[in-house]
């Protein structure tokens, strides 16, 4: 009993872990600025949040940085739950670094799909 | 028999909270007595420019104990979008400068009747002092929305307007025909998030606003002008109300792209105080139902929450459950 008991704990455990990787979700993040793409850009993501974290530069748990000619990022793996998404680039056409964020809430029934997100950013 | 037990109740009730202080605006100390169930029903409505916004509200009371009432209120209005406003807030590109600023404020925008969401409320009783038509009562309450609202100015409005919880003090004298009700609280509202258009008119920029912080004070009066003598329960009261309804509010705060202050140039989000004059007249029939109109003028300053004259008209009635 005690054996069933726990095996069933274990399942609930696993099956509500959430605001981490180790799941099936892939975000393509696409940092805009006025619509235009920015590319080469660094995707902080700061798990279990929904807000700016302090120090959002130093403050993350997964950091992606696109290659120099793609304007997006590939987020891979995540599990449904909060996360904060915070990028930084530059603006060639005004020749200014942008930045901006944005709050990615991952539901249940999206945990297995490809998700593409546009991350407004300012100067 | 039944249907006069009844009666007999909510007019020995209505004696004890006296039809004077039951303010259209304000709640009195005292309270909904104990497995009463109340019922009230209540349209807010305004012009701004050609848009009549309305306000439909359904309140659910019960006295759980003879000293504590709790309500629920669910509500539903026109005054707000599903999301901000684009003109909430812009930015413009001047060279190298980029120039935040709030943007200017359109009147009348249309929008659909929305679902607000549900606030609720609890009162408590902790001071009576009754004599011979008269009493003094104090209480004690506090209250707490969800909604899901994106309200774009900075006064706060736990009814139908801000997420948020509030609290405070409901003093209340009455002699003979009149009543005098003093009732001063704060409001903490919670912050709402959503999105405006780009100025480029691209995706949506994530955007924030974090409501003032308010104090409340209004100032009731009531007064029984009709029946100048009691002689059954079935006869109608009618009562003439004065409420003074006052607030202090801190300015608002807009962030976007999650770190992007941006500068509040517009009064509407701008911190500010009014104090609004409502006359007012109420039925009470049979001794239960009761009927509310009531008119708001500004008369200091004013509020930008809304437009006047707001024209409020409520009708309640009691259920009281035998145990």
């Amino acid at each position: 009993m005690k054996n069933i008991l726990s095996c069933i704990l274990i399942i609930l455990f696993i099956s509500c872990k959430k605001n981490n990787t180790g799941g099936e979700c892939n975000i393509t993040a696409f940092p805009q600025h006025h619509g235009k793409p920015i590319k080469g850009a660094t995707v902080y993501v700061k798990f279990g949040a929904q807000d700016l974290p302090a120090d959002p530069t130093n403050n993350y748990n997964l950091k992606i940085t696109a290659l120099p000619d793609e304007d997006h990022a590939n987020i891979k793996s995540l599990r449904y739950g909060k996360y904060y998404l915070y990028s930084v680039g530059f603006d060639s056409s005004i020749m200014l670094p942008v930045m901006g964020g944005i709050s990615l809430n991952i539901k249940w029934a999206e945990r297995k799909k490809a998700i593409d997100l546009n991350i407004p950013v300012t100067e | 028999m039944k249907r006069c037990a009844c009666l007999i109740i909510s007019f020995l009730y209505l004696r004890n909270l006296s039809g004077q202080e039951l303010f259209p605006l304000n709640e009195p100390a005292s309270n909904v007595p104990k497995n009463a169930i109340g019922l009230r029903l209540f349209n807010q409505s305004y012009g701004e420019g050609k848009t009549i916004r309305g306000l439909d509200a359904l309140r659910v009371m019960y006295g759980v104990l003879p000293r504590l009432t709790i309500m629920a209120t669910a509500s539903m209005s026109n005054h707000h979008g599903s999301d901000f406003p684009a003109n909430l807030a812009t930015h413009t590109h001047n060279g190298t400068q980029t120039v935040y600023s709030t943007g200017g404020y359109v009147v009348g925008i249309p929008y659909p009747y929305r679902f607000n969401g549900i606030s609720f409320y609890a009162k408590y009783r902790f001071v009576s002092v009754d004599g011979q038509n008269k009493h003094f009562r104090m209480a004690a309450y506090g209250g707490y929305s969800y909604l899901n609202v994106a309200h774009d100015e900075a006064e706060p409005n736990l009814l139908d307007d801000t997420k948020g919880y509030g609290g405070g003090l409901i003093t209340t004298y009455l002699k003979n025909k009149f009543a005098v009700s003093l009732t001063s609280g704060v409001i903490i509202p919670q912050n709402h998030k959503g999105s405006i258009p780009d100025p480029a008119g691209t995706g949506p920029v994530p955007t924030e606003v974090k409501y003032g912080r308010a104090v409340e004070y209004n100032l009731s009066f009531g007064y029984l002008v009709f029946p100048r003598k009691y002689e059954n329960y079935n006869q109608t009261n009618w009562s003439l109300y004065l409420e003074f309804m006052g607030k202090t509010y801190e300015k608002a705060k807009i962030t976007q792209f999650g770190f992007k202050d941006i500068p509040v140039s517009t009064p509407l989000l701008q911190q500010g105080n009014y104090i609004d004059v409502c006359p007012g007249i109420q039925a009470i029939i049979r001794s239960n139902l009761r009927i509310d109109l009531s008119v708001k003028f500004p008369m200091i300053n004013k509020s930008y929450a809304h437009f006047y004259p707001v024209y409020s008209i409520a009708i309640q009635r009691y259920f009281f459950t035998k145990k």
